[in-house]
């Protein structure tokens, strides 16, 4: 009898050990797996109980902050439609884009910590996220969004380290009032919810030419001074490889592509970041680049105009005409320069060290033919290419010829290109007075 | 000569109110945290009931002087975190649920004054059965009604809950009446046996569970052969099986049990929720208030080891699970101790009625085993099961000190 | 002040399981070393509120005494609320009475001082009167 009490004892207690056992391993050692889980809804909720941080421009102008209003927070952007892209929106029905997104763990203090009792409110009070600081410049931004006009299309301005001055897409929306009018926007046949500086992709058309005469001048293919048959008839027929870019010559680049074949083509294009995410630190559309290796020449041919399935977004063309313009050094842009605490900087966009990936005399030389086919303004190339059943101008360019210290990449929807010229041409100036 | 009189005396009085305090400070601190995170406007009242409840067990003890100073503060202690995770997660049930304790502990002392009494259950085997299968077949009738009525009564919820509890218990005390005697009488089984399949049929696995598993250890404390014990055991699993083949929810149950990730916005969403709210306590929780146990379905009821795990942490789940062992090991020394066949066997019976719901429960939140609907015994927000529970802590008291006829093995 | 309110809960929490385990803990050794001690049996032979052949188990040591708070609980209202205690040492028992006014008896002679009591001898509390059993048998019998 004492000793069948003592077994069913023992077998009760022995079984709240097994469960305490087990409740441990699920909440101390695979609690943290579980917690981060993506479908907990604790993330979300905690967010509410933190007080996001700002976003601000590199001269900490607030391009989004959170305010009290009638008792509930208020996330406010003070700039409305003009960074409504690059910015992004928060809303707990639509949830996050852009840098909001991007930059989440560290708006909501998550960085300092990363971990999930990190997030935990501390006695109720509400705790403070951390501010980022952008490369964007508020200036600059609006003057490319007052350039674009009313046409849909897009304005990308890099700095020759990578940091992303402007970033501009039309049309636009009011990330303040997105929730009432989600609807309408999420349906709109313009597609202005549609980044068109990071995620719209398109042909590049002839600046990708900047891409084939890097690789031909790499290889040795040519000079700057090699005569190149350009077809057509009479004094025009022949010119130099330095004309090559102008568009007047664009046999004479797919001859250049299809004679270096699919590989060299191919390596050299993704080298300069084509086919893959541009930025480090936003979401933005990787492009593609089609398989080149064993194609035949008419496939060649009309990748090397700037087409035949390759989709890049203006911002992969800034990238690739900054690359350019910093002698051959890749350049990967980037829109986060720091993260602040309340007690100063925290953490600070990391220093990469230059991979380079053409000679600085390549550069040197495909800038040349850039300045000749930008006509005396800026070294420029520009394009036409039919995207669908519109037309789009290009404009990739570097801003200024005597000293680079900036590329432009400008897309116009159903334009020309001379709109888009314009464009750059406005955007550069504005551009260079606000970074002396 | 032996020196009497410095033999140390029995049942030092501080040391229960020692326990008594502790114990009323973790329902004072935990209801005060509640307060001032969840409700800071209102007038702190919960922090009154919870006071008053847990008051009364210091009380309750001194009237009875039962002389066990263990019993009755773990079960204060385990009413205490009941009476906060009550008001954090149905903070309008915190007043009900404080006068079901008190209304619990006075049949606690009605059922001890009754147990010392020289009372002879043996009488009552036959009404007890009567009355298990009749409580088993209320909700079936109750529901009968309802639909007759073509009217969906919002009582119907609690019917099956005092009718689930009331099962239990009468099963208990069926044991407690049948068992000392050699031979188990055939209708008495079979009322056993029909009780637990009625509550099988109705999906509610647990209550089933419950009864068997506490019969079980009755006979097994009744000097049944442990084979017979283990075969009965056998068989409920076999029946378990059977149901999931052919009462749905229990199917969806054990499917949201197996795999609870591989769908986890249907069957299997309380699971994920519940693992969810653990892996969030952490070591020490977020503190009472501080969580979002809510997001868990039932975390009020069967799910409340979720609730507890989150804002106490695993340290309260420790704290928790203990204190459950403790109590089922010191209803089983009171059984030891008991010289009444029957008061035995109802002290045996208790550890395992507290013992198996407090396990299923936890197990059931922490997928151990497949969830079900099992309360924990004191915590979770249900009046019924507290006050049913702490009138069983009366009698298990009474257990040692109720004389009788000569003990066993003495003859 | 949450915060520390917080560790509060904890401290109680963790303080008052450390409290209960020492008690169980002495509470189990109590038992092993009760399992070694002698035991014996009080058989009712007479009494008010008792009926013949009623059995008290001792093991170790035992109040007698009116209500329930005592071991050998005697519903005899000339019994003293705790009136006697019966206390193992070595292998015998010793009876000790606790100065109540009625006095407790063994063999009909009143106690003065604590003295050794047999196996079958007589004790009488208030009007109540035990017969004192102490077997020599099988030590561990399960109670």
């Amino acid at each position: 009898m004492g000793d069948r009490l003592r077994s069913l004892a023992a077998l009760h207690i022995g079984l709240f050990a097994v469960v305490a056992a087990w409740v441990g391993y699920w909440q101390v050692v695979r609690g943290p797996d579980v917690a981060h889980h993506p479908e907990n809804p604790r993330l979300l909720l905690a967010e509410d109980r933190v007080q996001r941080g700002r976003i601000l421009d590199r001269r900490l102008e607030i391009l989004a902050h959170s305010v009290r209003r009638g008792g509930r927070t208020v996330r406010v952007y003070p700039k409305k439609e003009v960074f409504a892209h690059p910015v992004g929106y928060r809303s707990l029905l639509l949830g996050k884009a852009g840098l909001e997104a991007s930059a989440d763990a560290e708006l909501v203090g998550m960085a300092e910590a990363e971990s999930w009792p990190a997030l935990r409110p501390r006695a109720g009070r509400p705790r403070r996220g951390l501010d980022v600081v952008t490369t964007l410049d508020a200036r600059l931004q609006r003057e490319a969004w007052l350039a674009l006009g009313p046409r849909a299309g897009a304005v990308v301005v890099v700095e020759l380290s990578g940091g992303v001055l402007a970033s501009a897409s039309r049309p636009g929306f009011d990330p303040n009032h997105l929730e009432e009018r989600w609807a309408e926007l999420r349906w709109s046949p313009s597609s202005p919810l549609v980044d068109r500086a990071l995620s719209g992709l398109y042909p590049p058309g002839r600046p990708f030419g900047i891409v084939v005469l890097s690789a031909a001048l790499s290889r040795g293919l040519v000079n700057l001074h090699s005569p190149v048959d350009c077809g057509g008839a009479g004094s025009q027929r022949i010119r130099l490889v330095r004309d090559i870019l102008t568009g007047d010559c664009d046999r004479a680049l797919v001859q250049l592509g299809v004679a270096l074949g699919g590989r060299v083509l191919r390596e050299v294009a993704e080298a300069v970041g084509l086919g893959q995410l541009p930025a480090t630190d936003v979401p933005a559309a990787a492009g593609a680049l089609p398989e080149l290796d064993g194609r035949d020449r008419d496939v060649l041919a009309r990748v090397a105009s700037g087409d035949g399935g390759m989709l890049v977004s203006p911002l992969h063309m800034a990238a690739v005409a900054a690359t350019v313009a910093r002698g051959g050094e890749r350049v990967s842009p980037y829109f986060v320069q720091a993260v602040r605490g309340e007690l100063g900087i925290v953490d600070r966009a990391p220093v990469r060290p230059a991979t380079r990936i053409l000679a600085p005399e390549v550069a040197q030389a495909v800038v040349e033919a850039m300045k000749v086919s930008g006509k005396g303004g800026m070294p420029a190339v520009t394009g036409v290419v039919r995207a669908g059943r519109r037309s789009v101008g290009w404009f990739v360019g570097i801003g200024s010829a005597q000293q680079p210290r900036l590329a432009v990449a400008v897309l116009v929807e159903g334009a020309r290109e001379e709109v888009a010229a314009a464009v750059a041409q406005k955007v550069v100036e504005a551009a260079l007075r606000v970074i002396r | 000569m032996h020196p009497a009189g410095t033999l140390p005396t029995k049942g030092v009085w501080w040391r229960g109110a020692e326990l008594y305090a502790l114990a009323l400070a973790v329902g004072l601190a935990g209801a005060a945290l509640v307060h001032a995170n969840k409700h800071p406007q209102d007038p702190p009242l919960a922090l009154l009931y919870v006071a008053a409840a847990l008051l009364a067990f210091p009380a309750v003890d001194r009237v009875l002087q039962a002389g066990e100073s263990v019993l009755l503060p773990v079960t204060a202690l385990l009413v205490a975190v009941g009476l906060v995770t009550t008001y954090r997660l149905q903070p309008h049930l915190v007043a009900y649920q404080a006068a079901w304790v008190c209304g619990g502990l006075a049949l606690s002392v009605a059922s001890f004054r009754l147990a010392c009494r020289p009372v002879n259950p043996q009488r009552l085997v036959t009404p007890l059965a009567a009355l298990l299968v009749t409580v088993s077949l209320f909700p079936w009738g109750w529901a009968w009604v309802g639909r007759g009525l073509v009217i969906r009564t919002p009582a119907e919820a609690a019917v099956v809950d005092v009718a689930s509890e009331l099962a239990k218990l009468l099963a208990l005390a069926l044991g407690v009446a049948e068992l000392p005697r050699e031979k188990v009488r055939g209708y008495v089984a079979a009322a056993w046996a029909a009780a637990a399949t009625l509550w099988l049929l109705r999906g509610d696995v647990g209550t089933a569970a419950v009864m068997v598993w506490v019969v079980l250890a009755l006979a097994y404390c009744a000097g049944a052969p442990l084979r017979s014990v283990v075969a009965a055991a056998g068989g409920f699993l076999v029946m378990g099986v059977l149901a999931y083949f052919t009462i749905p929810q229990v199917a969806e149950r054990l499917r949201g049990w197996v795999n609870p990730w591989a769908d986890r916005l249907g069957v299997g969403y309380p699971l994920v929720q519940s693992l969810f709210a653990m892996a969030a306590g952490g070591l020490i929780g977020a503190g009472p208030g501080a969580g979002y146990p809510e997001l868990v379905p039932q975390s009020h009821a069967g799910f409340v080891l979720a609730a507890v795990a989150e804002e106490w942490g695993f340290s309260g789940v420790v704290a928790l699970v203990a204190a459950y062992a403790v109590w089922t090991g010191r209803a089983v020394r009171a059984a030891g101790q008991a010289k009444v066949p029957w008061l035995r066997l109802l002290a045996a019976g208790a550890a395992a009625l507290v013992g198996s719901q407090a396990f299923l429960a936890a197990a059931g939140a922490a997928a151990l085993l497949p969830p079900t609907d099992v309360a924990m015994p004191f915590v979770s927000a249900r009046g019924v099961s507290a006050a049913v529970h702490l009138a069983l802590v009366g009698a298990v008291l009474a257990a040692p000190r109720a004389r009788g006829e000569l003990p066993w093995g003495t003859g | 002040m949450n915060e520390a309110l917080r560790y509060v809960l904890l401290a109680a929490l963790f303080l008052f399981l450390y409290r209960v385990v020492r008690v169980v803990g002495e509470d189990l050794r109590a038992a092993s070393r009760e399992l070694d001690r002698p035991w014996a049996v009080l058989l009712v032979e007479e009494g008010p509120g008792l009926s013949p052949g009623e059995a008290f188990a001792v093991r170790g040591e035992a109040l007698l005494g009116r209500g329930t708070g005592n071991d050998v609980a005697v519903p005899d209202p000339e019994a003293g609320p705790r009136h006697a205690r019966l206390v193992a040492s070595g292998d015998s028992f010793w009876l000790e009475d606790l100065g109540c006014p009625g006095g407790t008896y063994v063999n009909g002679r009143r106690l003065e001082a604590p003295a050794p009591v047999r196996h079958g001898d007589r004790v009488r509390v208030g009007s109540t009167v035990f017969r004192f059993l102490q077997p020599r048998g099988p030590r561990a019998a399960g109670v």
